[in-house]
C-alpha cells in the first residue's frame, strides 16, 4: 500500500487571536480532497503548514512520506503550489520563470508547458507585474502543472478567475488527475468548485476540521425534509438531526445522517411530508459549520 | 538537489538586482574618476560615492528582502524545494554578491587611486578603507533586520537606523584623535584607532551575520 499523500495527526498551530486544533488529515493518493471552509477557518494557516512555511506547534505531518518540517526540501519537490496571494517576480517575464523552474525540476515538461500557455493565453514575453490577477493566478498554475508533481496544493485557486477562466483551470486540474498517482488538496470557499472536482471533502470551522467523508457520502447522507404540520404537532430530534427549523404550519427538517425511516417517523408524529430532496455541497456546508458551531455552544 | 537550488536561487536574485549592480558600480566609478578632471578635492565624489553604496544596500534590504515578503513572491519562493535554512542562506549569499561586486571593485579603485595619484594624499588610504569597512558593516545589519523583522515598520526602522548611523560615522569617525592628524600625511598610518575601528567594523559583520543565522534557524513561521 502506497503512503498517503498527506497525513495530518493531532496537528497544532496557536497564534495570539486565532488557533488550529486537532488537525486530523488524510489524503489518499490520486485522491482530490476539497478542503472548504469561511474565510477565517484556517485553510490557509493548514496548506502553509503542509508546505513548512510555518511549523506546528503539536502534531505530526507528513507529506508524500516525508515528515515536516525536517525534511521539507526533499517532499517539496514532488509537490506543486498555487496560491491566490501569491505572486511571482513582478520584474521578470514569464518566460523567466518558466526557465527557472526547468533549470531547477528535472520532471519539468516543456510541451505542457508551452500547451498551457496558449490555453491560459498567456505569452512568455510578458512580464509578470503587467499580468492581471488572474492571469497571474494562471501563470502560477502553469508553473506547478508543467513540473507534473505528484501532489497539488491549491489555496483558493480559482477566486481571482472569471467563469471562463475558472472553466478552464478546474478542466485542466480534471487533466492532472488522469494520471493515477497525482493527488489534489484543493481548499476554496466556493463549494461549487470543489463539488466539481473533489472525490473527498473536508469541513474547516474555527480552527477545527468539522466533518470529512467522500462527496458522495455526503451527498448521501445530509437531506432536507419540508413538512406540514399542525400546531399540536410536536417535532421530536431523532438522531442525526441536526436541525428542525418551524415557521408557522411548515417545518423544515435538516439530517446528516439519512434513513428512508426517517419521513415515516415524521408522518406517524402527525407530520406531512411534502418533499424530500438532496442537499447541494453549500446547503451541506453552512448545514454542517452551523451545526458544529451549536454543538460547541460557539 | 537542495545545494544547487541554492545556486539557482542565488542566480535569481542576482539577476533581478543586475540594474542595481550595474547603477550603483557606474555612479560610484564615475564619482571616484571626477577629480581627475578638474583641480583639487571634490566634494562631489564623496557624495556620489556615498549615495550609490549607501542606496545600493537600501534597495537590496527593500526591493530584494522586504519586497518578496511584502509582494508575496516570498511563498512562491518557500514552495521550492529548499529547507528555510537554505533559503536563508540563498538570499544573504546573493545580497551580500550584489553588494561585494561593486563594494570590492570600488574599494580597489580607491586603493589603486589613493596610491597613484597626489592628491588625494596617501595618507587617506586608512580612512577610505574604515569608510568603506563600514558601508559593509552597515549593510549587513540593515540585511539582517530586514531579513529577520516581519512587519514593514521594523524594516522602515532598520533603514532608517542604518542611514543614521552614516552621518553619525562622518561626522565623528574621521575626526578621531589617531586618524585626524593622518588625513593630509604623505603615507598611510595604521593608528591603533584604525585598528580598533576595523575590528569593530569586522565585529559588527560577524555578529549581525551569526545573530541573523541564529535567529532564523530558530523561527517556526517564515511568513
Amino acid at each position: 500500500m502506497s503512503t498517503p499523500a498527506i497525513e495530518m495527526n493531532g496537528v497544532r498551530k496557536v497564534y495570539k487571536f486565532f488557533a488550529l486544533e486537532n488537525i486530523t488529515l488524510r489524503l489518499e493518493r490520486g485522491q482530490i480532497m476539497g478542503f472548504v471552509g469561511p474565510n477565517g477557518a484556517g485553510k490557509t494557516t493548514t496548506i502553509r503548514l503542509l508546505l513548512a512555511m510555518i511549523q506546528q506547534d503539536a502534531g505530526e505531518i507528513r507529506v508524500l512520506g516525508h515528515s515536516l518540517p525536517r525534511e521539507q526540501a526533499r517532499a517539496k519537490w514532488h509537490v506543486g503550489f498555487v496560491s491566490d496571494d501569491m505572486n511571482l517576480f513582478g520584474g521578470a517575464a514569464l518566460g523567466w520563470h518558466l526557465g527557472f523552474m526547468k533549470s531547477i525540476y528535472p520532471s519539468w515538461d516543456d510541451a505542457y508547458a508551452k500547451t498551457l500557455l496558449k490555453r491560459f493565453n498567456l505569452r512568455a514575453e510578458q512580464l509578470v507585474k503587467s499580468l492581471s490577477h488572474g492571469e497571474r493566478t494562471k501563470a502560477a498554475l502553469l508553473l506547478a502543472l508543467a513540473r507534473r508533481p505528484q501532489l497539488l496544493v491549491l489555496d483558493e485557486p480559482t477566486s481571482g478567475f472569471d467563469p471562463v477562466a475558472r472553466h478552464e483551470a478546474l478542466a485542466e486540474l480534471m487533466e492532472v488527475l488522469k494520471e493515477d498517482d497525482r493527488s489534489i488538496l484543493f481548499s476554496s470557499h466556493n463549494t461549487l468548485d470543489v463539488e466539481q472536482i473533489s472525490d473527498q471533502i473536508t469541513f474547516i470551522d474555527r480552527g477545527r476540521i468539522v466533518d470529512s467523508n467522500d462527496k458522495e457520502v455526503f451527498v448521501d447522507r445530509w437531506r432536507r425534509l419540508s413538512l406540514d404540520v399542525g400546531p399540536q404537532v410536536q417535532l421530536h430530534e431523532p438522531p442525526g438531526v441536526t436541525e428542525v427549523a418551524r415557521s408557522g404550519n411548515t417545518a423544515v427538517v435538516t439530517t446528516n445522517a439519512y434513513s428512508p425511516e426517517l419521513p415515516g417517523i415524521y408522518t406517524r408524529a402527525g407530520a406531512t411530508v411534502r418533499d424530500v430532496r438532496r442537499m447541494t455541497l453549500e446547503e451541506i456546508f453552512v448545514a454542517n459549520v452551523m451545526h458544529n458551531r451549536k454543538e460547541r455552544g460557539e | 538537489m537542495s545545494t544547487s537550488i541554492v545556486w539557482r536561487l542565488i542566480a535569481k536574485d542576482l539577476y533581478l538586482y543586475r540594474w542595481l549592480i550595474g547603477v550603483a558600480l557606474g555612479v560610484g566609478l564615475t564619482s571616484l574618476f571626477i577629480p581627475r578632471f578638474g583641480e583639487g578635492p571634490n566634494n562631489v565624489t564623496l557624495v556620489l560615492l556615498l549615495t550609490s553604496v549607501v542606496a545600493l544596500g537600501i534597495f537590496i534590504g527593500i526591493y530584494g528582502i522586504m519586497n518578496e515578503r511584502k509582494e508575496k513572491s516570498l511563498l512562491f519562493v518557500l514552495s521550492l524545494p529548499i529547507s528555510t535554512g537554505q533559503y536563508t542562506l540563498a538570499k544573504v549569499a546573493a545580497a551580500l554578491i550584489a553588494f561585494l561586486i561593486p563594494w570590492s571593485i570600488l574599494t580597489t579603485t580607491i586603493v589603486a587611486l589613493t596610491l597613484t595619484f597626489d592628491p588625494p594624499p596617501d595618507g587617506m588610504l586608512p580612512t577610505s578603507l574604515t569608510m568603506m569597512m563600514f558601508f559593509l558593516a552597515n549593510f549587513c545589519v540593515l540585511i539582517t533586520l530586514a531579513l529577520i523583522a516581519h512587519s514593514g515598520f521594523w524594516a522602515v526602522a532598520a533603514v532608517l537606523g542604518t542611514n543614521l548611523s552614516v552621518s553619525f560615522y562622518m561626522t565623528t569617525v574621521p575626526g578621531l584623535p589617531g586618524i585626524r592628524e593622518h588625513l593630509a600625511g604623505p603615507t598611510p598610518v595604521w593608528s591603533p584607532t584604525v585598528v580598533t575601528v576595523l575590528a569593530v567594523e569586522a565585529a559588527v559583520i560577524t555578529l549581525s551575520l551569526a545573530a541573523l543565522f541564529f535567529v532564523q534557524s530558530r523561527k517556526k513561521d517564515f511568513l
